[in-house]
C-alpha cells in the first residue's frame, strides 16, 4: 500500500514538474533538497532599462520536449546572499569640456548598497568620486568628482566618469534610477549633459 | 663606525657584508594562520644550516638604535660594492646585499653562491667591515609552498599636513603577494586614539577605489562574502580607539594593494610646545582573566583565528620584518616656529620660509615606537583663540552650518598663586611590560617627584603588578626621613608579572583621605592593558573629588587609556618617552599642579546659535595646559567668546576673538570637512565615554555613535569601511590567511610580555623544503 503511495507521488510530482516547465515556470532545485517555483515573467518595465539577464539553457531530449528533471549545478553567487556587480556611469556633454559631476543614484527595489567608487583611470580626475554619506543613509546616493586641471585638458563627449561598485541582496534584480544633478566646465559654468549607465556583474 | 644599509626583496636572503647566520621559527599547523617564518642567511662557516632549529642566533643591529649625535661621530667607510651605492644607499645606512633565486636554482648554484658569501664575508673582515650584518628580514611560507618569501605588509607611507593645530594625515599601507598562491593580508595597527578616520581608499594597480563606510556588522558580512566569491576587497575595523585591523582579501600572486586611510586630529600642546604623535605598533597587552574583548599578544606564527578579542602577533627580539615606514610632515603653523624637538626618531628638516618639512631619517624607519614631533611657535604668551570652518554640505536646516574650535589658555596671572598643601599619590606600574627603560624612566620621575615635594604636603607610593602594594598605611608628612625612605622605596622596585591596574585604582583612590587637601593622584604607566573600559568604569566609581594626572611611560603608551585617566580625573597627561628626560616631564608636571586651576569655566557665544559643545563638561585649565574645546553652529558663526571661571578664591573673566583660517576653510565639496570630523570625533568619543559608565541595554548610546558615524563618514566602535573591486573576480578559493607579526615596541621586553605565550609545539613543526638544506 505504502509502495504505491509512494510511487502515486513520485508519478504526481515528475507531471507536475513536467507541466510547470512545459508552461514556462522556471525549477530551481538547491542542495538543501527544496524546490522553489517562480515565475520567469518579465517584471513591469523600471524606468532604466534592467540587467541583462542571461537566459538559463534548456537542454532539451531529442524529441524537442523538456526533460523531466533538470539538472542544476550549485552556483556559489546563488548560494551567497549577496551577489556583486558595477555599474558603469557615463555623461555627455557635447564639445564642452567637463571639469565637475554630481549624479544621483538610487535603486527602487531596495536590494543594493554601494561597496566602492571609482574614477575611469584615463580621467584627469585625481581621486576616485566622492560620496555623501548623510545621502546613503536614506538609500540613495550622491556622487560627485571634479578636476582643477584647464578646459583644454579636460575630457570631452561621452565620458566615463565612474565606476559604482555595488552588492545585492538576495535574488531580486535592482531597479536603477539615476539623476545628472549637474555638470560643469573649470570656469563653472553649467554643462547641459546627459548622463547613461551600463550595468552587469563579473564572470 | 659607519655602516650602509640596503635591503631588497628576496625569496632566499644571503647576507653578504660580513658574517652570515640562520635562524628558522615555524608555526603551528593548524588553522589559516599556517605559515612559516624562517629567516636566512647562509652560513661564513659553510655549514649547512638545519632546517629544524635555530642555529645562530643574530645579533640585533645597532643601525636603527644609533643617536644622531652618537653616529655622526663615527668615521665613515668606503661601500665595497658600487652597485649598492648606486641604488641610493646613504651613508650611515647598514649595507645588505640580498641575492634571489628562483625555484629552479640548483645545489651547484647555491654552493657557488654561498662560497662567494664567504668570499665576500672574508674580505669584509679583511677591510675591518662589521662582521654582522644585522637581524636582516622576516621570511614567511605557506603550506605546500616551497618559498620563503616576506610578509605581506611592504611599506607604510605618511604623509602629514598640520594647518594650525589640525593635522591631516594620509596613511598608505602597501600589502602585497609573494607566493605563489593567494592570499587575505590581516593588520592589526594603532592610529592616535582621537583620529577622525573619514576617508578609505583602496589601490589596485593603477585603479583607485574609494571605500563606503558602513554598520560594522554590514561591513564585515560585505567584506566576507566578497572574499568567499573571489573579489579584491578591503575591510578596515576599530577594536579601541587606537587598535584597528585592516584585511585585505584576494591579493593575486605577484600583485600589490595599497590601502590609504585619511584621518584628522588636533595636536596636543603643553607647556609651549605643540606635539605630533604618530603611533606606530600596538604594545602587548595584559589581559586580566574574564576580561570580555581582550587584545592578546602572540608570538608570530601563532593561530589567531577564533579568538576572543583581537590578536596581535610579535616578532622575537632577534627577528625584523621586511615591514618599514617613511613619514613626511608639513607645519604650518601661521605663525614662525621657533624650535622643533624629535626624541624619539631621527629626523631630516628644513624651513620653506614658516613651514616646517620633516622627514623620518632613512636610518629610523622600523615601525617599533611613537613619533613624536614637538614644535615651539613664536610669542612667549599665547593668547586663547577661537577657529571657525564652514560645512560645504547641504545642511538639514537649510541655514549655513559649521564648527568651531576654541582653545581657552589660563590667564597669566595664574603663575602668580600659590596652590593649597596637597595629598600626592604616586601610583607605579611595575608589571612585566615595564622591565627594563620604562621602569627605570619611571623611577627617574620619581626620585625627581620626591625631592620636589612641599614640607607640608602629604604623599604616599603604590606599586602593582599581579597586587599592589604601598609603602605605608596612610599619607606620610612629606618629611626628610619619609623622603629617604621613599627613595629607598622606589629603588628596589622592578617590573615582572600582570598589570592588574585594577588593584592599583582601588589603593589608590580607597586610600584613607584627609578631607582638608586635595588628592591629586599620578599614575605611571605604559597603560598595557587591554581592559581599559573596567579600568575607567572602576575609576568612575571610586574617584571623588580626587584629580588624577597620568604619565604614559615608554615609547609607544597605550595613549587611549592614559587620557581618558586623566580627563576622568580632571587632570592632564604627560609622557615619558625613552629618551625624554623624565625630570624635566616631572618638573613640568610639579609647575601645573604649583598653581591654582581655572575652574568652573562658562563660555558665553554672545548671540551665535551653538551647540554640542566638547568635552560637555569644560576642565579645569592648569598653568602650562590650555583646553580646547569643539563645537558646532548654525546660521551666523561665533565671532568672539566671553570666557567667565574661577581661581585663587576670585572670579576672572576674559574674551576670545576669532581669528581667520584660510587653510582649514578649503574642504572639498561633500566632503566631511577637518574640523567637522573632529568635532563628531569628539562627540562618538564623549557617548563611547557615557557608554564605558553606564549600561546601555537598549543599544541607545551605540544607535546614537552608529548615526553620528554614518553622517560624518567616521570610523567608530560601530562602523567600518569596506571596499570591494567588483568588477571581476579573482581565480581560485580564497587563499589562505596571513597574519602581520609587529616587533614589540622599543625598549620592551619580549619576554616579560609575550614570551609568556606558549610556543607552538616542535612535534607540529614541519621541515621548510624548498631552496634549503
Amino acid at each position: 500500500m505504502s509502495h504505491r503511495r509512494s510511487l502515486i507521488l513520485t508519478v504526481g510530482l515528475l507531471v507536475a514538474l513536467a507541466l510547470a516547465s512545459w508552461l514556462g515556470l522556471g525549477v530551481e532545485i538547491d542542495t538543501r533538497t527544496t524546490v522553489r517555483v517562480t515565475t520567469t515573467k518579465a517584471p513591469p518595465a523600471p524606468p532604466a532599462p534592467p540587467a541583462p539577464i542571461e537566459p538559463i539553457a534548456q537542454p532539451r531530449t531529442p524529441l524537442g520536449t523538456p526533460p523531466l528533471i533538470v539538472p542544476v549545478v550549485q552556483d556559489d553567487r546563488q548560494a551567497e546572499p549577496l551577489r556583486f556587480a558595477v555599474v558603469d556611469v557615463f555623461i555627455d556633454t557635447g564639445n564642452a569640456p567637463l571639469a565637475a559631476y554630481q549624479f544621483e543614484l538610487r535603486d527602487k527595489a531596495g536590494v543594493v548598497k554601494v561597496v566602492g567608487l571609482e574614477s575611469d583611470k584615463t580621467l584627469p580626475f585625481q581621486n576616485p568620486p566622492l560620496y555623501d554619506a548623510r545621502a546613503m543613509q536614506s538609500r540613495r546616493v550622491v556622487v560627485g568628482g571634479y578636476s582643477a586641471d584647464d578646459n583644454a585638458r579636460l575630457p570631452t563627449g561621452k565620458v566615463h566618469v565612474a565606476t559604482v561598485h555595488v552588492t545585492i541582496e538576495g535574488d531580486a534584480e535592482p531597479q536603477y534610477g539615476l539623476k545628472l544633478i549637474a555638470a560643469a566646465r573649470g570656469d563653472g559654468e553649467k554643462i547641459d549633459a546627459k548622463l547613461s549607465y551600463t550595468h552587469g556583474s563579473a564572470p | 663606525m659607519k655602516r650602509i644599509k640596503f635591503l631588497m626583496m628576496s625569496l632566499l636572503v644571503l647576507a653578504i657584508a660580513g658574517v652570515s647566520l640562520v635562524f628558522i621559527g615555524c608555526s603551528d599547523n593548524a588553522g589559516p594562520a599556517d605559515y612559516k617564518f624562517a629567516q636566512e642567511a647562509d652560513r661564513a662557516d659553510g655549514r649547512p644550516s638545519n632546517a629544524m632549529q635555530p642555529l645562530v642566533a643574530p645579533r640585533v643591529t645597532s643601525a636603527h638604535k644609533t643617536e644622531p649625535g652618537a653616529a655622526a661621530s663615527q668615521s665613515p667607510r668606503a661601500v665595497p660594492n658600487e652597485q649598492v651605492r648606486a641604488r641610493g644607499a646613504q651613508p650611515f645606512d647598514e649595507v645588505w646585499v640580498i641575492r634571489r633565486y628562483t625555484q629552479g636554482t640548483t645545489q651547484q648554484q647555491l654552493d657557488a653562491a654561498r662560497a662567494e658569501a664567504r668570499r665576500r664575508a672574508e674580505q669584509a673582515k679583511r677591510d675591518g667591515l662589521l662582521p654582522d650584518p644585522g637581524t636582516g628580514r622576516l621570511a614567511a611560507q605557506l603550506p605546500g609552498e616551497k618559498q620563503l618569501l616576506p610578509v605581506p605588509l611592504k611599506h607604510t607611507a605618511v604623509k602629514a599636513q598640520v594647518d594650525a593645530y589640525v593635522a591631516t594625515v594620509d596613511v598608505t599601507q602597501q600589502f602585497h603577494n609573494p607566493y605563489a598562491s593567494k592570499i587575505e593580508a590581516v593588520y592589526t595597527f594603532p592610529l592616535p586614539q582621537n583620529a577622525a578616520v573619514s576617508d578609505f581608499v583602496m589601490t589596485i594597480g593603477d585603479r583607485r577605489i574609494r571605500g563606503v563606510i558602513r554598520e560594522k556588522e554590514e561591513a564585515e558580512r560585505i567584506y566576507y562574502a566578497a572574499r568567499r566569491q573571489g573579489y579584491v576587497a578591503s575591510l578596515m575595523t576599530q577594536h579601541r580607539p587606537n587598535i584597528f585591523t585592516q584585511r585585505v582579501a584576494n591579493i593575486e600572486p605577484g600583485k600589490q594593494i595599497d590601502v590609504n586611510v585619511r584621518y584628522y586630529n588636533a595636536l596636543a600642546y603643553a607647556d609651549g610646545w605643540y606635539e605630533f604623535v604618530f603611533p606606530m605598533v600596538v604594545g602587548p597587552r595584559y589581559n586580566p582573566a574574564g576580561s570580555a574583548d581582550p587584545v592578546t599578544p602572540l608570538p608570530r606564527g601563532a593561530a589567531t583565528q577564533g579568538r576572543n578579542g583581537t590578536a596581535v602577533t610579535y616578532l622575537k627580539p632577534t627577528e625584523r620584518s621586511g615591514h618599514d615606514i617613511a613619514l613626511d610632515l608639513t607645519v604650518n603653523a601661521g605663525v614662525p616656529i621657533e624650535q622643533v624637538s624629535c626624541m624619539s626618531h631621527a629626523i631630516d628638516q628644513h624651513f620653506d620660509d614658516d613651514t616646517l618639512n620633516v622627514k623620518l631619517s632613512p636610518r629610523d624607519r622600523v615601525p617599533n615606537k611613537d613619533f613624536v614631533l614637538r614644535f615651539r611657535v613664536a610669542g612667549e604668551h599665547l593668547k586663547s583663540g577661537l577657529i571657525v570652518q564652514r560645512d560645504p554640505r547641504p545642511s538639514k536646516s537649510g541655514q549655513e552650518e559649521g564648527y568651531f574650535t576654541v582653545m581657552l589658555y589660563p590667564p597669566s596671572d595664574l603663575e602668580r598663586l600659590e596652590r593649597a598643601p596637597v595629598e600626592m599619590i604616586f601610583v607605579l606600574d611595575c608589571s612585566g611590560s615595564m622591565n627594563g627603560v620604562p621602569m627605570e624612566q619611571s623611577k627617574a620621575a620619581m626620585r625627581y617627584a620626591l625631592q620636589n615635594m612641599r614640607p607640608d604636603d602629604t604623599f604616599q607610593i603604590i606599586r602593582f603588578s599581579n597586587n599592589a602594594s604601598q609603602l605605608g598605611p596612610r599619607p606620610l608628612p612629606a618629611t626628610d626621613a619619609n623622603l629617604a625612605r621613599a627613595m629607598r622605596y622606589v629603588n628596589q622596585l622592578r617590573g615582572q608579572g600582570g598589570t592588574e591596574m585594577i588593584e592599583g585604582i582601588k589603593a589608590a583612590l580607597d586610600f584613607p583621605h584627609d578631607p582638608h587637601r586635595l588628592r591629586i593622584v599620578a599614575f605611571l604607566t605604559d597603560g598595557f592593558i587591554g581592559n581599559e573600559k573596567r579600568i575607567l568604569g572602576e575609576m568612575k566609581l571610586r574617584l571623588r573629588d580626587a584629580r588624577v594626572f597620568s604619565f604614559g611611560v615608554g615609547s609607544s603608551p597605550n595613549r587611549y587609556l592614559l587620557e581618558r585617566m586623566a580627563k576622568l580625573g580632571r587632570g592632564t597627561v604627560a609622557y615619558v618617552g625613552h629618551n625624554d628626560d623624565a625630570s624635566k616631564i616631572m618638573a613640568a608636571y610639579f609647575e601645573r599642579t604649583s598653581h591654582p586651576a581655572l575652574t568652573d569655566v562658562q563660555l558665553d557665544f554672545g548671540g551665535a546659535q551653538v551647540s554640542g559643545l566638547y568635552p560637555r563638561r569644560v576642565p579645569d585649565v592648569f598653568v602650562g595646559r590650555p583646553v580646547v574645546l569643539k563645537g558646532k553652529y548654525v546660521g551666523a558663526p561665533p565671532t568672539r567668546v566671553t570666557v567667565r571661571g574661577r581661581a585663587g578664591g576670585r572670579d576672572i573673566s576674559s574674551e576670545v576673538s576669532a581669528k581667520p583660517q584660510a587653510a582649514l576653510g578649503a574642504g572639498q565639496p561633500m566632503a566631511v570637512p577637518a574640523l567637522g570630523a573632529v568635532w563628531a570625533r569628539m562627540q562618538i568619543a564623549d557617548l563611547m565615554d557615557q557608554a564605558t559608565y553606564t549600561n546601555d541595554p537598549h543599544q541607545e548610546l551605540a544607535g546614537q555613535i552608529k548615526r553620528i558615524a554614518l553622517d560624518y563618514s567616521l570610523m567608530s566602535a560601530y562602523t567600518a569601511f569596506v571596499a570591494v573591486d567588483s568588477s571581476r573576480r579573482t581565480e581560485g578559493d580564497t587563499g589562505t590567511t596571513v597574519d602581520v607579526p609587529v616587533p614589540v615596541p622599543a625598549g620592551v621586553k619580549y619576554e616579560t610580555t609575550v614570551g609568556s605565550e606558549r610556543e607552538p609545539e616542535v612535534s607540529q613543526r614541519r621541515p621548510a623544503g624548498g631552496v634549503r638544506q
